[in-house]
């Protein structure tokens, strides 16, 4: 739909394994990149690498502090990173002004212009690229069109709702043609029942516009719904990078576990490695021990490993039996989840809402084997990183 | 929580009483002696005539006063402007420490009296002084604009500069910084991003700076006193000699009264010209 309406020369298309090579073409390459604010101070970011392909949606995820709004920064020139480099489309960009980079940012609170127009804002790029006035007004029609705010060209941004100026700032960024979209933490602003209408929303209108998009979040769930792949960053560093499901479901070592979701931590160890690659673990819980068949988050594991089986809440088999104690329950609509206490350990399990059947003070038991799970190592274990 | 009338007005109260008894009914004693004719030898006359404003209209030495003020008002009010904004624009981009260190030199200049930094400068442009030892030193001829002109507008800049600086830096900090960054992430070269984001955004206080410093120039009287010298006559200065050295007290009424009405017309004027343009900002800034 985006390409009606282009004005400069046509995209190269969404590479493919046959155009690309065996990889799909790496669009921004962020390699070894690090910035320390004060010297001597602490690393804010500290040796970050990873490839965004092009057309692909990459989200950062993390918590406050982590570093990745740092390195959204320095993708967009506002921030010149101490060590490493970043290519955008083959050039490297650092020491590249903004205006030069390419990048174009969807700010967190849209940074719109408020002394002009709807129109105004989105004619603010192609105008300083010297476009005939009837190519921009042309061009900013289309946007608002492809926006869906052909109707709001006249308003001011004050007069518009926090999902109108949302839709606003991508107009104005998709004007310029970039290279890139970054988004930072593009639905914090708007509020929780807005805010998921609003991201399939961004998410369609971003894809068919045909960009490559990085998007920096704290939210899971923000992250997991609009991105294909996911760099978990923590302290600095990347923790791993990796499609949302594979960060679900085989998370690389306990911080990403934690960190990813909910779930149950057990003390383990490999006693078999099976044919198909799964593992044979035994893991303890109150007076008995369990041998469970689980699946493996890191490649090299051999027989002996200590470690610990992660076992999310809805993987946990929740049987009649008199081994604990349900001590809690949040019933939550679409899940119920419940505390239970068995022996020294508080587990957490939940079911779907329209099954749900316990209640606090039910004798109940668990099933490890039945269960299922994920074989994490310990941090420094290991291949763990 | 919403305040009744009643209280409304009972909180104003005391301002409009201050306000009545230190403006409005001087003002209109003022006008009453404005009215009152003057003679030589009698003095104050207790009749009602319009000489007062005939001579003022008639005597050339009144209109030069006239257009000297307005002249050198206009020209402080913008080198002030002028000045303050790019100060205040530095402060505002530098921010943190540097920033309160020097918004404090900016204003401290109001706690000296405005007759002390006149004479100061007295001893920079005099005869003896440093700007002509200076000038001569690196052959120019020694610069004397002392009780000329110059001398009166960059007393007056330099008297004026710390409202224009507070008037605007508060201006300039309604700004979202952000604002410079989206404007350079879609192409904006930084003089660009001043251009076109930054300045619109602070014309509302560039032209509350120009009309208050204009206002404050044209009606000071100890610059043009002290650094205008005895030839520069300006609007206050004339109604100083007229009161206190002819005792020609109708006459003094009647200019301070023209200075008023004046002062308030070209206001008015200002406002209404400017209002198109700030009206856009400061309803959506």
């Amino acid at each position: 739909m985006l390409s009606s309406y282009r004005t400069g020369p046509a995209r190269p298309p969404v590479a493919t394994a046959a155009a690309g090579g065996p990889e799909p073409a790496t669009h921004l390459e962020l390699r070894g990149l690090s910035k320390r604010y004060a010297a001597g101070g602490p690393l804010a970011v500290d040796d970050v690498s990873f490839t965004v392909r092009r057309g692909e949606f990459f989200g950062l995820l993390g918590p406050s502090g982590c570093g990745k709004t740092t390195t959204l920064n320095m993708i967009a020139g506002f921030v010149e990173p101490t060590e490493g480099r970043i290519t955008l489309g083959g050039r490297d960009i650092v020491g590249m002004p903004p205006h030069r980079r390419g990048t174009a940012m969807v700010f967190q609170r849209y940074a719109l212009f408020p002394h002009l127009t709807v129109a105004q804002n989105v004619a603010f790029g192609p105008k300083l690229r010297k476009q005939s006035r009837a190519d921009v007004e042309r061009r900013v029609g289309e946007l608002l069109d492809f926006v869906g705010l052909g109707g709001m060209a006249g308003k001011f941004p004050d007069q518009l709702s926090g999902g109108q100026q949302q839709r606003v700032a991508l107009a104005r960024a998709l004007a310029v043609d970039p290279e890139i979209v970054l988004l930072d933490e593009p639905l914090s602003n708007l509020d929780a029942r807005m805010r998921t209408e609003l991201r399939a929303e961004l998410k369609r209108l971003l894809r068919e516009a045909g960009v490559t998009v990085l998007i920096v979040t704290h939210d899971q769930a923000e992250a997991f719904s609009m991105c294909d792949r996911v760099a978990v960053m923590s302290d600095g560093t990347v923790q791993d990078v990796a499609a949302p499901m594979e960060l679900y479901r085989r998370p690389r070592n306990p911080v990403l576990a934690s960190f990813i979701g909910e779930g149950n931590f057990l003390a383990s160890t490999v006693d078999a490695v099976a044919a198909d690659g799964r593992l044979e673990v035994t893991a303890t819980l109150g007076p008995r021990t369990h041998r469970l068949v689980v699946d493996r988050a890191e490649p090299d594991i051999g027989v002996g490993t200590a470690g610990q089986v992660l076992i999310r809440p809805e993987q946990l088999v929740v049987t009649a039996g008199t081994d604990g104690e349900v001590v809690d329950v949040s019933f939550l609509g679409p899940t119920a989840t419940f505390v239970i206490s068995v022996a020294d350990r508080t587990l957490i399990c939940s079911q779907p809402g329209h099954a749900a059947s316990l209640a606090v003070g039910d004798r109940v038991s668990v099933d490890l084997s039945a269960s299922g799970g994920t074989f994490v190592t310990a941090p420094g274990v290991g291949a763990g990183r | 929580m919403t305040i009744s009338r009643r209280v409304r007005l009972l909180l104003i109260a005391p301002a409009v009483v201050a306000l009545v008894l230190s403006f409005v009914l001087p003002m209109l004693s003022d006008l009453r002696l404005s009215l009152s004719g003057y003679d030589d030898i009698m003095g104050v006359q207790d009749t009602v005539t319009l000489d007062q404003y005939q001579a003022i209209f008639q005597d050339s030495t009144y209109l030069d006063a006239w257009l000297l003020t307005l002249r050198i008002a206009i020209l402080s009010g913008l080198l002030t402007t002028l000045l303050g904004a790019l100060i205040s624009f530095g402060l505002w981009r530098l921010g943190g420490r540097t920033r309160s260190v020097v918004s404090t030199v900016v204003i401290a200049p109001l706690l000296v009296s405005g007759v002390v930094r006149a004479y100061g400068w007295i001893a920079v442009m005099g005869p003896a002084g440093l700007l002509p030892q200076l000038t001569g030193k690196l052959g120019l001829g020694e610069v004397t604009i002392l009780y000329n002109e110059p001398a009166m507008v960059i007393g007056f800049v330099h008297a004026l500069l710390p409202y224009a600086i507070l008037i605007l830096l508060a201006s300039f900090d309604r700004i979202d910084p952000t604002l410079l960054r989206a404007a350079a992430n879609i192409g904006a070269r930084p003089a660009q991003a001043v251009r076109l984001v930054v300045l619109p955004l602070v014309y509302p206080g560039i032209f509350a700076s120009v009309l208050l410093t204009f206002v404050m120039a044209s009606a000071a009287y100890a610059v043009p006193a002290i650094l205008g010298g005895a030839r520069q006559v300006t609007a206050a200065t004339a109604i100083f000699q007229e009161q206190n050295v002819y005792l020609n007290w109708p006459a003094a009424a009647a200019l301070a009264l023209s200075l008023a009405v004046g002062t308030l017309l070209i206001m008015v004027a200002y406002q209404a010209l400017t209002r198109r343009t700030t009206s856009r900002v400061e309803g959506h800034a």
